[in-house]
């Protein structure tokens, strides 16, 4: 035996002999059987409004598009206000071949990244697979595109929502990633920017991921 | 309606006019008021302590002392025993006082959560002026859910104003042999406690639960401060 | 057994430093009421906040009472992810794995994300031996590590430092300029950080919430240094107790809605990250090889009685810390372990054996605020008595217990209760004077000499009640 399969069998045997020690067990039941959570709350608030309402609130920022081409010309338009001179790209469909719609002097940075390359881009680019209305949080699906690092690495990180994929709660967003043909293999969670209030509990926020969240919410 | 009296050990030796009172609002709502000169403590500074076998030989007295009266209800003046009388019928689990234990504990009660909740009672005629201040001791407040009695009970007394201090419900620091084990600690607890006292003006400190207040009192006393402490009890009994 | 760098057994000198140091006391009375205040707002936001409390004191009741099921359950599930798992009965096995690990990829830089685990087994220590450069990316922890000290909060590490020092402590290790400005601090912390990051062979972090169901792990945070740490790195390695496991997916709800709120006052924190495997082509982002250490330490003998078992149901959301009176005037390191304040109190003696920390369970005045805002409803103020039930039973309080004895003894009749009591009275009257014992009175009764440092001796009255009820009110019934 190994010394690993050694230390699992002593582990799970202690275990087992301390649950099995003291007299009689309750039967294995989860305690929560029909629904995911019990004590949710009957809604009909506007989903889109909740999610900006509550993204804005944890500094997030929210542009409403009516379609891709108008969302495109935005961004082109906030990236040449900040000066941003390169975009790193995700592998969705729809940014692909960006570089002949960018503006000048606006690189394209498509996915895959060199590491390097990523550490020093000025705004990342993606799309959320989910928002959730009750945080303003973005869900990130890992099995559907890659974008976790597009989404962490550079100083501002500018997302593509519709507003169809957004749903009431957190616990429909988890039923939802369940739901699919094989289990994400990443699923992120984004509810704002960066944060940190790690000294003199002074909130900062850009510490390693970006310090500014964009979500342009698509019909 | 028969009651009898649990004054515990501390009120009795130490702060006897909380009893004398306490049996005075009783009498003033109606009740019978009886007291069995045989206890002595219910167990809680062994208990707190880990005695287990300590604190079971005293809490068998009590018991035996309370299975004797035909009382309908036990009332104490204070909020700590009342939990630790709470507990005893855990602390007796399988052992052949655990039925009487239960039996007390069914009929043991805090004397203002006695008065509003089970007499209904709240306003006993009383009368004080001053700014008081009441002080959630944590047996009461967290173990037996007593927020709302004594507020209501002091409202009623004439003259009182009642202040709210931004620490009404933080520790005071005593926790028993705390207070002595770690008494840097438990000094420094209670002047984190009492820092808001001064701003506010207030006359004296209310509580129910000896301990505690002796805990204060005898620190405000070293600090030379003027604020008085009082038993419920005491401002209920009182007329003017 | 045993937890890295336990320093229990000094409580009392750490206690008496952490009293005199008034800036510590500063900023641990601003920190904790400010988490208090938030949490009240956050869990108000919600109708049903006890209800949650329930759910999820049940769903781990169910999980630890049948963890020889879910345990193995996660397991299978997550090998069949392609996550590599690790078990070490204890924390000298647990190093050992991971040197073993870190020197077969030949990792040299290792960048972690706060992990209360690995501060549990002393890692970063066993890595420096090793000749790696385990780096906190943690702001907090990264600045506790920079000044060689042990983390004071389980959320603030950082807690007991001003902005002032954390200034002088850049510029000297870092060579930044000098500034106060924690948004200067914080961008220096990214660029260096940031660096680290880029070079690293290995990430490693913590887990907040292990599935059973999907074989995932979960990971909390605000700052994105465990997004860095679990993606960049070719290699990640996450480090959990053996109690991290739930259920069901479907659980997460319920706990992401409690953790943030009790620990932060946050309705959730920045970012979660639910990671179920290594990535599975070379055109995937994400480590290589992903591989996950399974601690016992302790923990499978918790789990015995039902009483002690509640402990592991710990979220390590912090709201006990900000909760206890004590812990406010005291800050994390008095604690002497790498779990402070009143989950400290429990957790370290039943991890650690009550021989080093047996003072832990008596550093509390059982207010029971900690219960008060425990997510999961453990009763603390509960598992304090029963420790200090089992350190009487081990006998480790020496001549106290003949004091208790003489008490019992007292107690039991009401004629050695009178007595007694009429012995203390008459010398109180001889020996104190204006509430003073005198010191060769305090010398003999320490306990006397420890009431009287900060308080009046209170005297015994001088008729007793039960004095007054016989000869006054007993007559009066009407």
């Amino acid at each position: 035996m190994t010394r690993n399969e050694e230390a699992k069998e002593a582990i799970l045997q202690r275990v087992g002999q301390a649950l099995n020690g003291g007299g009689v067990r309750a039967p294995r039941k989860h305690p929560i059987t029909d629904q995911h959570y019990a004590g949710r709350p009957q809604t009909d608030l506007d989903l889109v409004s909740s999610f900006q309402e509550k993204l804005e609130s944890v500094g997030g920022k929210v542009i409403r598009a009516q379609n891709l081409e108008q969302a495109f010309n935005e961004l082109w338009s906030i990236c040449q206000e900040r000066g941003i001179r390169n975009l790193a790209c995700s592998d969705a469909p729809s940014f692909r071949d960006l570089t002949d719609q960018a503006p000048e002097g606006l690189e394209i940075l498509d996915f895959p990244h060199e590491q390097a390359e990523l550490l020093e881009a000025e705004a990342g680019l993606s799309e959320a697979q989910l928002g959730i209305a009750e945080t303003g949080t973005l869900v990130l699906d890992g099995e559907q595109e890659n974008h976790r690092l597009t989404s962490l690495v550079p100083p501002v990180h500018i997302a593509f929502l519709s507003s169809k994929n957004i749903v009431l709660h957190l616990g429909e967003a988890l039923s939802r990633a369940q739901q699919a043909r094989s289990f994400p293999r990443t699923l992120t969670f984004i509810t704002g920017p960066s944060r940190t209030a790690d000294i003199e509990l002074t909130l900062v926020v850009g510490v390693h991921g970006p310090r500014e969240l964009v979500v342009f919410l698509l019909p | 309606m028969k009651v009898s009296l649990f004054v515990t050990c501390l009120v009795d030796q130490l702060w006897p006019s909380a009893g004398v009172a306490a049996v005075e609002v009783l009498r003033r709502a109606g009740c019978q008021v009886e007291f069995d000169p045989e206890q002595t403590c219910c167990g809680q500074p062994a208990f707190n302590s880990g005695y287990r076998e300590e604190a079971r030989k005293v809490a068998r007295h009590f018991l035996n002392v309370m299975t004797k009266s035909s009382a309908e209800a036990i009332v104490s003046p204070s909020g700590s025993c009342v939990a630790m009388v709470h507990h005893l019928p855990k602390l007796f689990e399988g052992t052949p006082d655990h039925g009487a234990a239960v039996e007390v504990a069914e009929r043991t009660f805090e004397l203002g959560s006695f008065l509003v909740k089970r007499l209904g009672i709240e306003d006993l005629g009383a009368q004080y002026a001053g700014r008081l201040s009441w002080h959630d001791s944590c047996h009461g407040l967290r173990e037996l859910g007593i927020y709302e009695e004594p507020r209501r009970l002091l409202r009623r007394v004439q003259g009182v104003e009642l202040i709210e201090l931004p620490t009404h419900d933080s520790c005071c620091g005593f926790g028993g042999t705390f207070s002595v084990k770690h008494s840097d600690i438990s000094v420094a607890m209670l002047d984190y406690k009492l820092q808001a006292l001064q701003d506010q003006n207030v006359d004296a400190l209310v509580g129910a639960d000896v301990s505690c207040l002796m805990q204060i009192r005898s620190r405000l006393q070293r600090r030379g401060s003027k604020v008085q402490t009082f038993h419920l009890a005491e401002i209920l009994a009182s007329r003017g | 057994m045993a937890i890295h760098h336990l320093e229990s057994v000094f409580f009392r000198e750490k206690v008496a430093e952490a009293l005199e140091d008034q800036t510590l006391r500063g900023a641990l009375q601003n920190a904790t009421g400010l988490f208090r205040q938030r949490r009240l707002a956050a869990t108000a936001s919600l109708s049903d906040w006890e209800k949650l409390r329930d759910q999820a004191r049940a769903i781990k009741a169910e999980t630890l009472t049948h963890l020889d099921h879910y345990l193995p359950e996660f397991v299978a599930k997550a090998e069949s992810n392609g996550i590599k798992v690790h078990w070490a009965r204890d924390h000298q096995e647990a190093c050992q794995v991971i040197s073993q690990l870190v020197s077969e990829k030949q990792a040299r830089r290792i960048v972690k994300s706060k992990s209360m685990t690995t501060e549990e087994i002393g890692l970063n220590h066993v890595l420096e031996t090793d000749g790696a450069e385990p780096i906190e990316t943690d702001l907090g922890e990264w600045i506790i590590q920079l000044a060689g000290e042990t983390p004071s909060h389980i959320i603030v590490p950082a807690i007991h430092k001003t902005k002032a020092q954390i200034a002088d402590l850049f510029v000297d290790q870092l060579s930044i300029e000098p500034t106060q400005d924690a948004e200067e601090l914080t961008k220096a912390a990214r660029r260096i950080l940031r660096h680290h990051f880029a070079q690293a062979d290995m990430g490693i972090s913590g887990v907040n919430f292990a599935i059973a169901e999907t074989g995932s792990i979960l990971i909390l945070e605000n700052e994105g240094n465990a997004r860095m740490s679990t993606s960049l790195p070719k290699v990640h390695l996450a480090v959990m107790g053996l109690e991290k496991i739930l259920p069901r997916l479907a659980d997460l709800e319920v706990f992401l809605r409690l953790l943030p709120r009790s620990g932060t006052g946050q309705h959730l924190t920045s970012y979660q990250s639910i990671l179920s495997g290594p990535k599975r082509n070379p055109d995937q982002e994400g480590p290589e090889e992903l591989h996950l250490l399974i601690l016992d330490n302790g923990r499978s003998a918790i789990l015995a009685e039902e009483i002690t078992r509640q402990s592991l149901a710990c979220i390590r959301c912090g709201a006990c810390l900000n909760a206890c009176p004590v812990y406010q005037q005291i800050g994390g390191h008095a604690y002497g372990s790498v779990y402070p304040g009143p989950i400290g109190a429990i957790i370290t003696p039943q991890l650690a054996g009550l021989s080093e920390t047996k003072n832990l369970p008596y550093a509390s005045s059982l207010c029971g605020a900690c219960r008060d805002v425990c997510p999961v409803k453990i009763d603390i103020p509960e598992i304090l008595l029963h420790l200090r039930a089992k350190s009487v039973e081990a006998h480790e309080n020496g001549k106290e217990a003949k004091g208790f004895r003489m008490w019992a003894w007292i107690n039991r009749s009401r004629f050695r209760f009178v007595w007694a009591h009429r012995l203390a009275r008459l010398g109180g009257r001889i020996f104190m004077k204006n509430g003073q014992p005198p010191q060769w009175l305090q010398r003999r009764a320490p306990v006397l000499g420890a009431w009287a440092k900060h308080r009046q001796v209170p005297t015994l009255a001088k008729r007793s009640f039960r004095e007054i009820w016989k000869k006054e009110l007993s007559r009066k019934q009407p």
